[in-house]
């Protein structure tokens, strides 16, 4: 198997000097499926910790004056760091979680942190604070669902009163859109458009949603789906009415 | 044409497509006879400009669809200068729809390329 080489054939002397290159959760998910009882030193630059297998189980972890849970938690989210194995020493157990639940509420807690600080920067065409309130829920709803990269809040008449993008290039084309697509539905004998999806060579795209009084224009990532995204927002803001 | 517009047709949902080209007009359609020729192009002309618009914005548009309460409407903007239009019932699948046509992409310019070539 592919795995037992990996592991196997780490030779004593990269086990002492410590591996680079690979991820620890892939690393930590081999040891696992291989039924390993050791000692495994995670260090970083400047930190230093400890994880404990027996029988493929995470058993403990050490981390400063941290046990257990709390400490393992921390030492799987460490980027990049150098793993060494050394010779199983006995331990108590002090962790009953299974291993691949815990990479997963470590990998959960990261883009969570990464989300908080890549919080987009917000700006207001017009210093109305009440009439900026007005648009609170909405962009409530823009900023926590995930998928969105920028979003614009335009009135009815197609003036942006709301953006978090830093250059407000797609505001114009929002306008153009549903303009031409309003224009359109006499052409067409329907009613206006629900939505518009300009899907770009990037994989990113453009999502139009007109809604009660408000045009809201999103820029989507290359994974998220407009249905999904709309979806959302129907429901976030139909709450919050 | 009628070959890659039966392509399109088998997907659930799709009621009949249509290719335009710039300045010539509308080379192809199966859109239902409600549709006019003056309806086909008005709809071509205008999807076409919200298209150019976003490449004048440093956008690279692939495919656009928009849901009207009667139904989808899923455009795709070839390198010839052709757009090629596929009307959908609302509610379908517009993703797939629009993932067929960029399959279909080199097959089309050929064929608008080359109109007497099987």
């Amino acid at each position: 198997m592919i795995q037992e080489s990996v592991t196997d054939n780490i030779s004593s002397k990269q086990s002492k000097e410590g591996i680079k290159g690979i991820s620890i959760a892939s690393f930590l998910q081999m040891l696992e499926q291989e039924r390993h009882t050791c000692r495994v030193q995670v260090q970083t630059e400047d930190q230093l910790g400890i994880l404990f297998f027996e029988d493929g189980c995470l058993i403990d972890a050490e981390y400063g004056h941290e046990r257990g849970i709390d400490a393992a938690y921390r030492i799987v989210s460490w980027e990049n760091p150098s793993i060494a194995l050394g010779d199983p020493v006995s331990r108590a157990k002090k962790i009953d979680l299974p291993l691949g639940y815990i990479l997963l509420n470590a990998a959960k807690q990261h883009d969570e942190q990464t989300k908080e600080i890549a919080k987009p920067t917000i700006t207001y065409a017009s210093n109305n604070a009440e009439h900026n309130s007005d648009f609170q829920d909405t962009i409530n709803a823009l900023t926590t669902i995930d998928g969105i990269e920028h979003f614009y809040i335009l009135d009815q008449t197609g003036k942006i009163v709301i953006y978090s993008a830093p250059d407000p290039i797609h505001g114009e084309l929002i306008v153009y859109c549903i303009v031409t697509c309003s224009n359109l539905r006499k052409w067409l004998h329907t009613k206006s458009p629900r939505q518009i999806h300009m899907h770009m060579k990037d994989g990113g795209s453009l999502l139009i949603l007109p809604k009660a009084g408000t045009i809201l224009g999103m820029v989507l990532d290359q994974h998220s789906s407009a249905v999904e995204i709309s979806d959302q927002i129907n429901k976030a803001l139909s709450l919050s009415l | 044409m009628n070959t890659l517009s039966k392509e399109f047709s088998i997907l659930p949902g799709v009621i009949g497509s249509c290719i335009s080209l710039k300045n010539v007009g509308v080379l192809f359609s199966s859109f239902p006879d409600t549709f006019t020729n003056a309806m086909i192009k008005a709809t071509s002309d205008n999807i076409g400009r919200m298209i150019q618009m976003a490449e004048l914005k440093g956008l690279a548009p692939h495919t656009m669809s928009i849901n009207y309460n009667r139904f989808d409407i899923v455009a795709m903007p070839l390198n010839n200068g052709a757009l090629v239009l596929i009307l959908c019932e609302p509610g379908s699948n517009t993703s797939l729809v629009a993932t067929t046509a960029c399959m279909l992409t080199t097959e089309l310019e050929n064929m608008i390329s080359h109109p007497n070539e099987k």
